[in-house]
């Protein structure tokens, strides 16, 4: 288990440095955030998702307010 | 590197957080280089430190259970057999220090530390063919084939920390023992109590350094000496012509004719008094230089008693110069009253020192050694009333101050009773008894009717962040995947790819952390709270019976 845990936390960590080096490469080299979302929102159509678990989860709270 | 080499207003305009890299760069490299200065040249000292405190922490926090058990962990490379009979020194060692239990365990320092002196000493291939036979009988290390090097390792661990413990080694067996005084033949008894006087003979040559002055004349006294002389120079011709003998005569000799010895001693160490005051022994051939020696310094020390008792049992023939007192000696006579009475306490001191050569085994054959010891004592007494009237003059004993000096060590040799240690010592290394644990069953139904319920409880408590973990982990690597492949296929800016690129390689990183997480807490975590509740109903519940 320890053998295990230094492989991990190895990789974790190279990982997460190549992340971030990548993100900063990305971000000095003009990456938009507002451009990403647009992108991926188009592709993957996150906002009515974010919308229809939204609108569930206020649905539950009120429920819960009517038992309570 | 690129963005420092490029030229400030360039750079500024392609990378516009530049300059904060720069001045962030150097103040790391700055904070970087202050560490190495201060810190830097002992970081592996630093390390060796912080794990040699980690160890004493442990060291505080493990008790004697806790250390055979990582011991018995890390000494699985070894065959059982010896694993068993290196733990069972070492439940010994914690069986000797019980009242210090945690002063051993600081001692030992920890048991990966006593695993790395036990594998330097063990050699796996030699012990492979020896263990075979071993095992038909456990105890025979010592008998059969010699200590293993593992056990004398740990043997030096135990007598570090015990050195009280240590054994005192045996006498070989052709040795001389006192107890088989009566078996002795009586060339060997008369060579046993010379050992003493030897030693008082060197050690009173400080007495005849102080009255060398009163060396006398030789040719005053040559008639005496002449028949010395003539028994000496057969010696020394002896000695010429054949090397064997003389050589064999060699112990003989210094204790025969022990005045000589000392003269030479004195000639060595002091020559130049030695020429001041007798200056026809410096013209004079050595054999009449061995011819006035001896009664030289009978008059000045009046030694005739110990030259007479060493003479007396190898050269009778010297009788006629020992039995002759001077003046000085008649002087010296009342001085020396006392200093005569020493004479069977270095006796008895000679008889101690064989006494501890002896071989302590059993308290009868000390009590037999007691009883030869007087039988002994009488026997010199016997002796002595053969030469009634040089008895009081003898000088070449030991002063009061050597006295002290042995009648202490004598008493320390009897009181302390070297075969304790040496018997303790044999039962710890070879005392192994077999247990085995008898289970207490009704204890033991109470303790599970209890322990279920709770470790139940535990483990579903434990479950449920396993649970999340490895749900989390699933959500994260799955986002990671997708953002990956989203940005491969939706995005055209190399800038927006790095980024998503960076961030799913970060997510795909998190993921598996969390996913390891859970892994460890189900397979690690509750399987060491089963263990520790089935440890404890074996503690609670049981109890060690020798095996049958």
């Amino acid at each position: 288990m320890k053998n295990g845990w230094r492989v991990i936390l190895g990789i974790v960590v190279v990982a997460v440095v190549v992340g971030a080096l990548c993100c900063g490469v990305g971000v000095l080299t003009g990456a938009d955030t507002a451009r990403i979302l647009q992108n991926l929102n188009d592709h993957f159509h996150l906002d009515a998702y974010i919308t229809a678990y939204t609108d569930y989860a206020k649905q539950i709270l009120k429920f819960l307010g009517n038992l309570f | 590197m690129i963005i420092i080499g490029l030229p400030e207003e360039t750079r500024d305009s392609f990378f516009p957080l530049s300059p904060v890299i720069v001045s962030s760069g150097r103040a790391l490299v700055k904070i970087f280089l202050d560490l190495w200065r201060h810190k830097g040249y002992n970081i592996w000292a630093y390390s060796k430190e912080i794990r040699r405190m980690m160890d004493f922490s442990e060291v505080n926090v493990i008790n004697r259970q806790k250390f055979l058990a990582e011991l018995a962990k890390l000494l699985t490379f070894m065959y059982e057999e010896d694993r068993q009979y290196a733990m069972s020194m070492y439940e010994r060692m914690f069986d000797i220090a019980e009242d210090d239990e945690q002063w051993l365990i600081q001692h030992l320092m920890s048991p990966t530390r006593q695993a790395v002196v036990i594998a330097r000493a063990y050699d796996a291939k030699e012990r492979k063919l020896s263990v075979s036979s071993q095992s038909k009988d456990e105890d025979n290390y010592e008998e059969e084939e010699g200590t293993p090097p593992f056990v004398l390792a740990i043997n030096k661990i135990f007598d570090d920390l015990f050195p009280e413990e240590t054994e005192i080694p045996e006498p070989v067996e052709d040795q001389v023992s006192f107890f088989e005084l009566g078996e002795i033949s009586e060339e060997e008894e008369q060579k046993k109590p010379r050992m003493p006087k030897a030693a008082t003979l060197l050690s009173n040559t400080q007495e005849f350094t102080l009255d060398l002055d009163a060396l006398p004349n030789p040719e005053e006294e040559s008639e005496p000496a002449t028949v010395e002389s003539e028994t000496e120079a057969e010696t020394e011709e002896s000695e010429n012509e054949e090397m064997p003998e003389s050589a064999e005569a060699d112990s003989d000799e210094l204790f025969s004719d022990p005045v000589a010895e000392i003269k030479k001693i004195l000639s060595e160490s002091i020559p130049e008094e030695t020429t001041e005051v007798t200056p026809e022994e410096t013209v004079a051939e050595i054999p009449i230089e061995s011819e006035t020696a001896p009664e030289s310094v009978e008059e000045i020390s009046s030694t005739p008693e110990t030259e007479e008792d060493s003479v007396d049992e190898v050269q009778p023939d010297a009788d006629t110069e020992v039995t002759e007192p001077t003046e000085i000696s008649k002087v010296d006579k009342a001085d020396n009253s006392e200093e005569s009475e020493s004479v069977p306490v270095t006796d008895e001191a000679g008889l101690a020192e064989s006494e501890s050569f002896a071989e302590p085994e059993e308290e009868s054959s000390v009590e037999q050694a007691e009883t030869a010891e007087g039988e002994a004592k009488e026997s010199d007494e016997a002796k002595e009333p053969s030469v009634p009237e040089t008895e009081p003059e003898e000088s070449l004993t030991l002063p009061p101050e050597n006295e002290a000096e042995r009648i202490p060590d004598e008493k320390l040799s009897k009181e302390e009773d070297p075969v304790i240690p040496s018997v303790k010592r044999k039962k710890w290394a070879r005392k192994s008894v077999p247990t085995e644990q008898a289970m207490n069953t009704p204890l033991l139904i109470l303790f599970l009717i209890v322990a279920i319920p709770v470790t139940l409880v535990l483990l579903a408590l434990l479950l449920i962040p396993a649970l999340v973990s490895m749900v989390a982990a699933v959500c994260l690597c799955a986002l990671g995947a997708v953002l990956v492949v989203s940005a491969f296929s939706g995005f055209a800016v190399l800038a927006d790819i790095l980024l998503l690129l960076g961030s799913a390689i970060a997510m795909l990183a998190l993921g598996l952390l969390l996913l390891w997480l859970a892994v460890w807490l189900i397979g690690s975590v509750m399987r060491w709270l089963v263990g520790s509740v089935r440890e404890l109903a074996i503690r609670w519940c049981s109890r060690e019976v020798p095996a049958e």
